[in-house]
């Protein structure tokens, strides 16, 4: 242990991962010992240290916004705004939602798939009828 | 409203005649007890929704180590100061993490933190506030930031609830802490109109190589600083359970 960590700090035994905050902004490393301030600047020079910011909130400006915790809720995000200093939670579509595409003259409705799937059928479709389309004209042409 | 108050207990303080004297660590003692926190509604006390035994360090010129386990994932924490900064450490919380713009993986087997300042939470609340709290106030009535009620754990910036505090010092009960506090919503001194949103008390003075600890520290939080809730808290403790 360093000298000017006094004895009750606790001891480590094996490999730890400690956030530091004695720097801004706090670093985080694995060690199997507490790091005074310079081992601790040495160990981020050597890229052995990752910066960790405090409730994993990211550094800011005025007018910037984040988004986190999406896992957390399933059919939405939260946003901060700190110009307002609020938390917006922001739902998303329902689960169960409708996908339509056109399929030559017929509209067909998929549940349960998504907006993409929809479109790249209707891609599909469209360049199946041009395909349908040319060879139809071509063999008009040459009888 | 079921809850009436939330109180925060650490009771059967004890030394275990482990009071100290060494180069290493000064003079201090080691004291072992139990902090609980629980309900108190208009039936009696709930049943506590957290219970731990500690022991806890204390030498001098403020430097301590608090070690517990915790009752849920059955982790054993330590905490310390040592009169500049404080080391946390959870044994058991192992993982993995990526360091550096590399990224390079590095596997651990415990968790740890070194921070500038200590903010105690649930059952630690009444020993910090009994035992170790005068390494921070020094003085007798301040203001301080959020150290009554928790925040739940959301990604929002703290904004923190500033709380007037009014402590009576009395070495004959308590020879680290507090005899009593009162806490008082926001940041105004003048506490003739207003009622303690919490309250502070310690009772059952243990005396030994010196020092004078008491047995039983209490910490009452109010939901709002009401005349029903103060009369029902005082009854509660006058009844001495």
């Amino acid at each position: 242990m360093d000298n000017e960590i006094k004895n009750l700090a606790p001891q480590l035994q094996r490999s730890t991962a400690i956030t530091d905050s004695r720097l801004s902004p706090a670093l985080r490393y694995v060690s199997a010992s507490w790091h005074t301030e310079s081992k601790l600047k040495v160990a981020a020079r050597a890229d052995m240290a990752s910066p960790v910011f405090e409730n994993s909130i990211p550094p800011f400006n005025l007018g910037r916004s984040w988004r986190a915790a999406v896992s957390k809720f399933r059919f939405g995000f939260q946003e901060y705004r700190p110009l307002t200093n609020k938390v917006v939670t922001t739902s998303r579509q329902p689960k169960h939602t409708y996908t339509r595409f056109f399929f030559g003259p017929l509209l067909f409705t998929l549940p349960g798939s998504s907006l993409e799937l929809g479109v790249i059928l209707g891609i599909v479709t469209a360049l199946i009828l041009v395909v349908f389309a040319l060879r139809s004209s071509g063999s008009r042409r040459n009888p | 409203m079921k809850m009436h108050f939330l109180i925060y207990l650490v009771s059967g303080l004890t030394f275990n005649g482990t009071a100290f004297s060494d180069p290493a660590r000064g003079k201090g003692i080691t004291l072992y007890g139990v902090s609980q926190h629980s309900y108190v509604t208009e039936d009696g006390p709930e049943a506590p929704d957290m219970k731990i035994e500690f022991s806890l360090t204390i030498a001098e010129g403020c430097l301590w180590r608090l070690t517990h386990t915790n009752n849920t994932y059955g982790q054993v924490l330590e905490h310390s100061y040592d009169g500049t900064n404080y080391y946390s450490i959870v044994r058991g919380a192992g993982g993995t993490v990526e360091l550096g713009i590399a990224k390079t993986l590095a596997s651990y087997k415990d968790s740890a933190t070194i921070r500038k300042s200590f903010r105690p939470r649930t059952i630690l609340k009444a020993i910090w506030w009994g035992l170790l709290s005068s390494c921070q106030i020094t003085n007798g009535n301040g203001t301080i930031n959020d150290f009554i009620f928790d925040r739940p754990p959301v990604a929002i910036p703290d904004i923190p609830d500033p709380y007037f505090y009014q402590q009576v010092s009395d070495r004959a009960v308590n020879s680290f802490g507090p005899s009593s506090t009162l806490f008082y919503s926001g940041e105004s001194t003048n506490v003739n109109e207003r009622l303690p949103i919490a309250m502070f008390s310690v009772s059952d003075v243990l005396t030994q190589d010196g020092f004078n600890v008491p047995r039983k520290l209490e910490l009452a939080v109010f939901r709002s600083g009401s005349v029903r809730q103060m009369a029902e808290a005082k009854n509660y403790m006058r009844s001495g359970r």
